[in-house]
Order: structure tokens, then C-alpha cells, then sequence
């Protein structure tokens, strides 16, 4: 029933699935109608990272070190966790950039150095190899034991030939798969739209089928988790074996793997090229955040239960556990199932890390050295673009022969999962000059490649070489007492560092190195001007301004930029470049002289760089144009937009707005300033106007006197009586010169008391007409409310009042004077008003009685004598008096005819 | 949730995700989680409901709102 044509048949008729996946894919990106624009397939295409090792390795890790196999997942979690910080940068710069592979990333970070690009290339082919060759053994083994069971696996894998070896043809048929769909376009930073989507299917279908052996174990051949946990309890030996203890390296070892597996799920060729060269759209990211989490922790729901079943039940090998116990239960359909979702697992992972290393090959490795050949790129006209799909191909099964050899060589003496941990520790030393390189502008190209370099030589001597020590190529005794018997040297025991686990251990070390070489390093080392170029748009990749135009100084023309992309690129591509700059049509000589602008040399070295590699688009850019490539002007520019000159200009901003208001608020001080001087000079002017006139009279009538001894009695009497008014009036004129200096600078001192309004007006109208009863004034006086107590200082008030009933007897209408006084209370105050039936003041007026000095230019007024009848001050003071009382004071009309004086205070509130 | 803050503020709660989560993966509650009373140990499911929690609370934080 389990024929051999029956397993192989359904693994092609898979592989054909595939095979349509992905060419549905692809047209319908030619169509517009990308399949693969959604985030959830973004999540399960990074799924690849869940290899053949995932689904048969976990288990058999599960099984002989407990719970360490999380490790390889919570890694990752951590990592996508922190996607919206480092995987976002990334993804934005390789859009930027166009970067095509890890090893390009690495490269442009760096100055587009070629030398450290091809470095990354090789080191990422010396570690893939064995992950790629692992994929194959799993794809072999778990044939051979569908194929033999019960019988163990390693019958049919001895003794046969190559060609008889099934992992050999499986290597041929994935390199066919692979080169048709991996490199249909020449453009390697244009996605593999039909290939992703394949993927995607892929992690769907082993997902499933882990799943479905996990529920068939538990719940089928267990009773359900209690029954198979009963089981386990019962037996000693399996008491303890998902506890830490059974974890290599106990706690330290925990964390070693923890951050192995963090590092790595950035660093792997193939994640690397799902996570940001595949990425369609940012945003998927955030989708992608918790659904790859999801997917892992799903698949790894069921392998402590398959893992615990299998060792109840003594099932071989514990890396096919997941084959042997539905083959053990007798099922026919499951088993295939399970090896179609160990194949859909292994043959994932083998297309895009084959497709991610035949890039870095061809870019990173063929391509600079196609570049230093020069009839090469002088004469191939056209040609070079087929040239380098060529390469591609040929790299693809180069890489997977390679995985093949390895496997048949040395493969059989590792499990899956050591040769997975081996690889992982390998590409971890990436991780330094990428992530480091991702946020400290100042990390050189000799800092990372030294850090590189020293990083992957430890990884080498400490995990690879005990390998093949232990493949038998080397003497055991090389891991056990070291090299010449120098036992420090042990490369699992460094500097006599034992007690760890051997993954830790290597980690340790080589990050150490790496780490400390890469920061040393570059803190001594001066980077050229592109690198630091590169570095200012590595480091500030997300800043919102960030301009990658107009890089290029030197100058070239359209024709020889035209000429250079038709022969790497082919005329497609060409078009598309110049496509913005055909809008006229124009003579090929004309093209040929036009300069080109600089955001098209831009646009032809992204191109390129999609292409070949940013390096050797660099190199190609700069062979067509003339002058400098790119000077520290520029890059000082660059590193001014990006960040320091916003922050200048930001502060420069922030200065000259409080600069401009300072000097905003100084003009209108000065401003202010410049009328209290007019004034005061004003007021000076008056004063002395004020003081001159009596005082001019008074010398007067004195110099008559003394002139003139024998003048009449009654002059006499008639001219001291004048002069002793006019000092009256000049010492009444001080003393309210004083008053007002006193209360303008606040030196007037009141004592407010509760005072009786009423009385106090009494009071000084009987003082007034008292003295001046002799001018038969008509006075009434109207008191509304008695007391209306406020609160004044009454002496104070009693000037004012006095002053305002002054006032009105020198207005009144001279022939029939009538004043009238009246204190009634308004709401909450009391108003006191004295009228008289003089000629009035004019409402526009009325307010300027209130100005010092202000006489009112009243006809009948200022023809007597020629002079004023106050001195100007008497109001501006009883205003100023006032208002220091909390009050106000008032001139309107009277129903006399004259003026009416109202004075208001508040009621005095009693308390 | 208030619009304008909610970029600035997801940015800091995933940080304080990562940490709270790389605290819980790590030796002082492992430690603590391995030497509870058990028979069979009680590691793996403590992993598996953390794991499950971070996942359901990255989504929380992440996924924007469903329109009304």
C-alpha cells in the first residue's frame, strides 16, 4: 500500500502545487494584482523560519534536553517585538537603497565596500551550507523511515551510489524549482512575488501537519494532555525531563540560546530576505508582530506531548518521532501528511536561503570581480544582464550542490538541531555590524570587518571544527585536550571557560571579540566620506526629511548613463529609469551631450544597485561620471538635514521670536517713556506759567509802593489786600502742586475710617457760605440719607468736597448764583453731587476738566481780568482722591442749566 | 484612547513589553517557576501561558481599532 512511486508521486504532485502557487503569484504581479499585499501573508511567508527543523528537530530536541527547544522560538518573539524599532529601519533603508540581500545591506551600511560584502557573501555560504545540507538529510531520512518502518532509517542509506542517492536528485529537483522562480527577473530588490506566496503555502501546509499528528497523539493514541501526563508520571525516568535541569547549561545556557536564536532571526540570508527584502508595505509589520508569534507558538504547541509520547513508547530515533508513531499506530495517511509537511518545511527554507545566497554570490562575489576584468563591461554590449542571470543559476546549484556534499560527507554525524545551533551561531556574527551599524553612526568599515573576521574565526575553532572532530575528519583528542595538548585551547573550554553549554560558550566568545573589536576599532579608525554618507542615511533612516538625492557631484551625460544601463540592465529596465525624462523627443546626438541631473544618476544607481549589489552600482556610477563621486561637502550636508542643522534652526527660531518680542516690549516702554517726558516737561511748563502769574502781580503792586510813598490810602489798602489774595492763591497753588506730586508717586498717605457723608457735606458747605455769605448765594442742601456712612480718610474727603463746591460758586451764573448739594445712596454706594447754574461744560469737554492745568476756554469766564478762575489742579487731584478711595467722580449736565459734579463712594461695609 | 497620543505612547508600551517579556523568559523566574512543587515540573506550561499572553497583548497593542 505504502508503495515507494505512491510517496514520491505525492511529493512531486506537491511540488507541482507549489509550482502553480508561485506562477499564479507571479502573474498576477504582472497583473497589478499582487497576491501577496497583505499582511498575513507577510506573517507566514517569515514563517520560514520554521525549517524541517522545526517539525522533525524540536521534537528530538524536546525529547533529550526538555523545554531548551522554546528557546529557539521565544528568540524570534522577542525580535518582532521589537519589529516597530529595528525591522521598520531596516525595511525603510533596503526600499531606500534598494538593497538586495543581508550581505548587501552590510556592504552599503559601510561605505558600499565591496571587500566587506563579498566577506559577509562567504561567511553566510560556510555557515548556510550545513542548515541547507541539514534540510536535505531531513527530507532523505524521513523517506527512508516511511519507506522502512519498522526498520531504522539507516539501511537504505549506506552503500549507494550518488546517483542512487535520493537526497542527490531531491538537491537537483529543488535547483530546478529554484532557478525557475527565483530568477525570472534580473532585479534581485524586486520582489519574488509567485515565490513568497509559495512560502506562504508552505507554512500553512506544515503547520497543519504538525497539528494534526500533535491531536492524533494526544487525543488518539493518549486519552488527551491528562492521560499521556499520568502516563509520564508514572514512569521515573521521564519524571524530570521537562525541567531546567535537563536544559544544557542550566540557567546561562538558557540565555545563550535565548539571545542565539534573538540574533540570528535577523541575521539568517533567508529571513533576511522574507522579513525586509519581501516586504511589500511597512505596515505589515505590526500584523506581523503577533501573528509570526502565534504561528510559532502553534506549531509548537503539540511537540512536548509528541516528544513525551515517544519516549513512552521507545520510538527510535527521537528526531522522527513525529513519522514513526502514526506509522507505529498503523495509519497510512497521516505519516504522508507528516512527510509532506517535513517536505513543504524543507524545501521553504532551501528556495529562499538558496535564492538569498545565489544573490550575495553573484552581486557580492562574481560581480566585483566581472567589474575589475574592463573589456568585460567595455565591450559586452547587452549581454551582461543575461550574463548575470546566468550566474545566478549557476550559483543556485553550486550552493545546493555544495549542501549536498556537505550532507553526504559529514552530515550523518550531527542531529538536526546541532547542525541548525552551529549555523545560527554562525550568522550571529552579523548581528554586531548590523544592528550596531543600524544606530551608532560612528561604527567604520574597519571596525566591522575586523569585528567580523575575529567573530567568525572563534565560531569556527569553537563550534565548527569540534564538528569535524567529531565527524572523525579530526582527532577526538583535539576537543578533549585541547590543540598540542594545551588545554586552554579546548575550543569548548576557552581560557579553561567550562560548564557551559558549547552554543553559549562559542557565543560568548565570538560576540565578545566581535562586539569589542567592532566598537575598538572604529573609535580609531576615520571613515571615508561615503561611509560616512552611508552611515548619516543608515542611522537617520526614519527621519521624515531625509533626502537621498543629489549624492553625486561629478558630472556625466543622459547618452553615457543610457549606454551604462542597456548594458547591465537590458532596454526594460533602461526604459523605465528614463521614463520622466523622454517628454520631448529628442536626436540621440542631442541625449548624448544633455548633463544629466542628479536626481537621475540617483535614480540609475538605485537601479543598478537593485541589480548588482549597491558596491558595484557605486563602481559603475562613478566609472561613467567625471569628478568627484560624492565630496565632504555633501555628506556634510547630508548630516546637517538629517539632524543637527533642524536642531539649529529650531533654537535659532526660538532666539530671534524672543528677540522680536523684547524688542517689542522695549519700543512700547520707550514709547511710554517719551510721553511721561512730554509730559513732565509739559507740566513743568504750566507750573511755572501757574507760579509766574501771581507772583508777577505780587511784584508789581510791591514795586508801586515802594515807588511811589505818597500814594492814597485806600490804593494803598486796595493794592496789599490784592497782594496778600495773590500769595494766598500762590501758597494754595504749592500746596496742590505737592498734593499732586504726592499722590502721583503713591506717597500720599490715607487713613481711611467710617466716615458720615452727610455730615462731612454739611459741614463744609456751612464753611463755604459762612465765608462768603456776603455773595447772597442760593444754596440748598438735600440730604437723602442720614448717615451714609463710607469709608474715606475725612479730611481728604472734605478737600474734595470743598473743592467741588468752590468750583461751583466760581462758575455760577453771577447775577442769581444757584449751588445745590444732594447726598443720596445708588445701590451699594452713595453719591454726593453739587450743581450749579453756570454756563456748563460742553460734553466734549468733561472729561478733560479732569487734565491738569486744563482751563476751559469759556468766553464769559476768561474775559474778566484775562486770567482763569482755578489754578487747573483742583479736579485732577479730587479725582486722583477719589479713585485712591475706591471711588469715582464725575462731571455731567444739571436740570439747573450748569455743570453737575458727581462724587460716588462705596457704602462702608460693616464689620 | 486619545489619537494624538497614541503613536508615542505604543512606541513605549511595546519597549515595556519587551522587557517585561525578557524578564519573564529569563533565569530569576525560571528559576522561580522550575522549584515550584510539582511532579512533573511546571516550566513548560508557565512558557507556553506567558508566550500566549505576549502574543494576545502585542496584538492589543498594535492592531489599530476596529471602526464603529
Amino acid at each position: 500500500m505504502r508503495g515507494d512511486w505512491v510517496v514520491i508521486g505525492t511529493a512531486f504532485c506537491y511540488l507541482a502545487l507549489l509550482f502553480m502557487v508561485a506562477a499564479w503569484g507571479d502573474r498576477r504581479a504582472e497583473q497589478g494584482r499582487s497576491l501577496i499585499g497583505s499582511p498575513t501573508v507577510y506573517a507566514l511567508s517569515i514563517a520560514v523560519y520554521c525549517t524541517a527543523w522545526t517539525f522533525y528537530g524540536s521534537v528530538g530536541r524536546a525529547a533529550q534536553y526538555g523545554p531548551s527547544f522554546l528557546l529557539i522560538y521565544l528568540g524570534p518573539t522577542l525580535a518582532m517585538l521589537l519589529a516597530p524599532f529595528t525591522l521598520r529601519k531596516m525595511v525603510r533603508i533596503a526600499a531606500q537603497q534598494r538593497i538586495t540581500s543581508i550581505a548587501d545591506f552590510i556592504s552599503a551600511r559601510y561605505g558600499k565596500s565591496s571587500r566587506l560584502g563579498a566577506l559577509v557573501a562567504i561567511m553566510a555560504l560556510i555557515t548556510i551550507t550545513p542548515y541547507i545540507a541539514l534540510q536535505l538529510k531531513a527530507i532523505t531520512v524521513s523517506h527512508a523511515v516511511l519507506m522502512n518502518y519498522p526498520l531504522g532509517a539507516d539501511i537504505t542509506l549506506e552503500n549507494e551510489r550518488f546517483w542512487m542517492d535520493r537526497s542527490f536528485w531531491i538537491a537537483m529537483v529543488l535547483a530546478v524549482f529554484i532557478i525557475l522562480f527565483g530568477t525570472r527577473h534580473l532585479d534581485a530588490s524586486e520582489r519574488h512575488e509567485g515565490m513568497v506566496a509559495a512560502i506562504a503555502v508552505e507554512s500553512l501546509v506544515k503547520l497543519i501537519a504538525f497539528l494534526a499528528v500533535g491531536v492524533f497523539v494526544t487525543f488518539i493514541m493518549f486519552a488527551g494532555p491528562g492521560a499521556l501526563l499520568a502516563e509520564v508520571a508514572a514512569t521515573p525516568a521521564l519524571i524530570n525531563s521537562m525541567r531546567l535541569e535537563n536544559v544544557p547549561g542550566g540557567a546561562t545556557g538558557w540565555v545563550g540560546m535565548l539571545l542565539l536564536a534573538f540574533l540570528a532571526f535577523f541575521t539568517l540570508p533567508r529571513q533576511f530576505q522574507v522579513l525586509v527584502v519581501e516586504n511589500v508595505d511597512e505596515q505589515h509589520l505590526h500584523r506581523a508582530s503577533w501573528l509570526f508569534p502565534l504561528y510559532l507558538l502553534l506549531i509548537n504547541l503539540f511537540v512536548i506531548p509528541i516528544a513525551l509520547a515517544g519516549l513512552l513508547l521507545g520510538e527510535g530515533d527521537p528526531d522522527s518521532f513525529v513519522l514513526t508513531l502514526p506509522l507505529s499506530a498503523g495509519l497510512e495517511g497521516l505519516p504522508l501528511l507528516v512527510f509532506i509537511g517535513g517536505l513543504s518545511a524543507a524545501t521553504g527554507m532551501v528556495i529562499v536561503e538558496t535564492i538569498a545566497l545565489s544573490t550575495m554570490v553573484s552581486n557580492q562575489l562574481i560581480m566585483p570581480l566581472l567589474l575589475k576584468v574592463k573589456h568585460l563591461y567595455i565591450e559586452r554590449h547587452g549581454r551582461l544582464a543575461d550574463w548575470l542571470l546566468n550566474i545566478r543559476r549557476i550559483a543556485i546549484l553550486l550552493i545546493l550542490l555544495m549542501g549536498y556534499l556537505y550532507h553526504a560527507l559529514i552530515g550523518d554525524s550531527y542531529s538536526l538541531v546541532t547542525i541548525g545551533l552551529v549555523s545560527f551561531a554562525g550568522v550571529a556574527q552579523f548581528a554586531p555590524a548590523l544592528l550596531i551599524g543600524l544606530y551608532w553612526r560612528g561604527a567604520t568599515r574597519q571596525g566591522a570587518t575586523l569585528g567580523l573576521l575575529a567573530g567568525f574565526f572563534i565560531w569556527f575553532y569553537t563550534l565548527l571544527l569540534p564538528g569535524f572532530a567529531q565527524s572523525g575528519w579530526l582527532k577526538e583528542t583535539l576537543i578533549t585536550q585541547g590543540p598540542w595538548e594545551i588545554s586552554w585551547l579546548s575550543p569548548y573550554a576557552l581560557l579553561g571557560l567550562s560548564g557551559w553549554d558549547i552554543y553559549t560558550h562559542s557565543l560568548f566568545w565570538s560576540m565578545l571579540v566581535n562586539v569589542s573589536l567592532l566598537i575598538g576599532v572604529s573609535l580609531f579608525t576615520r571613515p571615508t566620506p561615503l561611509e560616512q554618507t552611508q552611515a548619516a542615511l543608515f542611522t537617520e533612516a526614519m527621519h521624515p526629511n531625509l533626502q537621498t538625492t543629489s549624492l553625486w557631484q561629478g558630472e556625466t551625460t543622459e547618452g553615457a548613463l543610457h549606454a551604462l544601463l542597456i548594458r547591465y540592465l537590458g532596454s526594460m529596465a533602461t526604459q523605465r529609469v528614463f521614463a520622466s525624462q523622454t517628454a520631448q523627443p529628442d536626436t540621440e546626438t542631442d541625449a548624448y551631450q544633455r548633463p544629466a541631473s542628479k536626481a537621475l544618476i540617483t535614480r540609475a544607481e538605485q537601479a543598478l544597485a537593485g541589480s548588482l549589489g549597491s558596491a558595484s552600482a557605486s563602481v559603475l556610477i562613478n566609472s561613467v561620471l567625471r569628478g568627484e563621486a560624492v565630496d565632504v561637502e555633501s555628506v556634510l550636508t547630508i548630516l546637517d538635514t538629517t539632524s543637527q542643522a533642524l536642531e539649529y534652526n529650531r533654537q535659532l527660531e526660538q532666539k530671534s521670536q524672543e528677540l522680536a518680542r523684547v524688542g517689542e516690549e522695549l519700543r512700547s516702554a520707550n514709547e511710554r517713556l517719551r510721553e511721561l517726558d512730554r509730559m513732565k516737561d509739559e507740566f513743568v511748563a504750566m507750573i511755572s506759567h501757574e507760579l509766574r502769574t501771581p507772583l508777577t502781580s505780587i511784584r508789581s503792586f510791591a514795586e508801586i509802593l515802594r515807588d511811589t510813598p505818597d500814594i492814597a490810602a485806600d490804593k494803598r489798602q486796595q493794592f496789599l489786600s490784592i497782594m496778600v489774595l495773590e500769595s494766598q492763591r500762590l501758597s494754595r497753588l504749592i500746596e496742590e502742586i505737592l498734593d499732586l506730586a504726592r499722590l502721583e508717586s503713591g506717597r500720599l498717605t490715607m487713613k481711611p475710617v467710617a466716615v458720615d457723608l452727610t455730615k462731612l457735606a454739611k459741614q463744609s458747605s456751612d464753611a463755604i457760605f459762612r465765608l462768603h455769605d456776603e455773595q447772597s448765594v442760593e444754596f440748598e442742601f438735600f440730604a437723602e440719607a442720614s448717615p451714609a456712612i463710607v469709608t474715606a480718610d475725612p479730611d481728604r474727603l472734605e478737600q474734595v468736597i470743598i473743592n467741588l463746591l468752590e468750583n461751583a460758586r466760581k462758575f455760577a451764573a453771577p447775577r442769581h448764583p444757584n449751588i445745590r448739594l444732594s447726598v443720596y445712596p445708588v445701590d451699594n454706594t452713595f453719591q454726593l453731587s453739587v450743581e450749579d447754574n453756570g454756563p456748563g461744560i460742553p460734553p466734549s469737554e468733561r472729561e478733560n476738566v479732569f487734565e491738569k492745568f486744563y482751563q476751559l476756554q469759556l468766553r464769559e469766564h476768561t474775559t474778566e481780568k484775562g486770567r482763569p478762575k482755578g489754578s487747573g489742579l483742583g479736579l485732577p487731584i479730587s479725582r486722583a482722591i477719589i479713585h485712591h478711595l475706591g471711588g469715582k467722580l464725575w462731571a455731567t449736565e444739571s436740570p439747573l442749566g450748569g455743570t453737575k459734579m458727581v462724587l460716588e463712594l462705596p457704602k462702608a461695609s460693616f464689620m | 484612547m486619545n489619537p494624538f497620543s497614541a503613536p508615542s505612547r505604543r512606541r513605549e508600551r511595546l519597549i515595556a513589553l519587551a522587557l517585561l517579556a525578557l524578564f519573564m523568559f529569563c533565569p530569576p523566574m525560571l528559576l522561580i517557576v522550575d522549584r515550584l512543587p510539582g511532579l512533573l515540573g511546571w516550566l513548560p506550561l508557565y512558557l507556553f501561558v506567558v508566550w500566549g499572553a505576549l502574543i494576545g497583548f502585542t496584538a492589543w497593542l498594535v492592531e489599530p481599532p476596529k471602526e464603529p
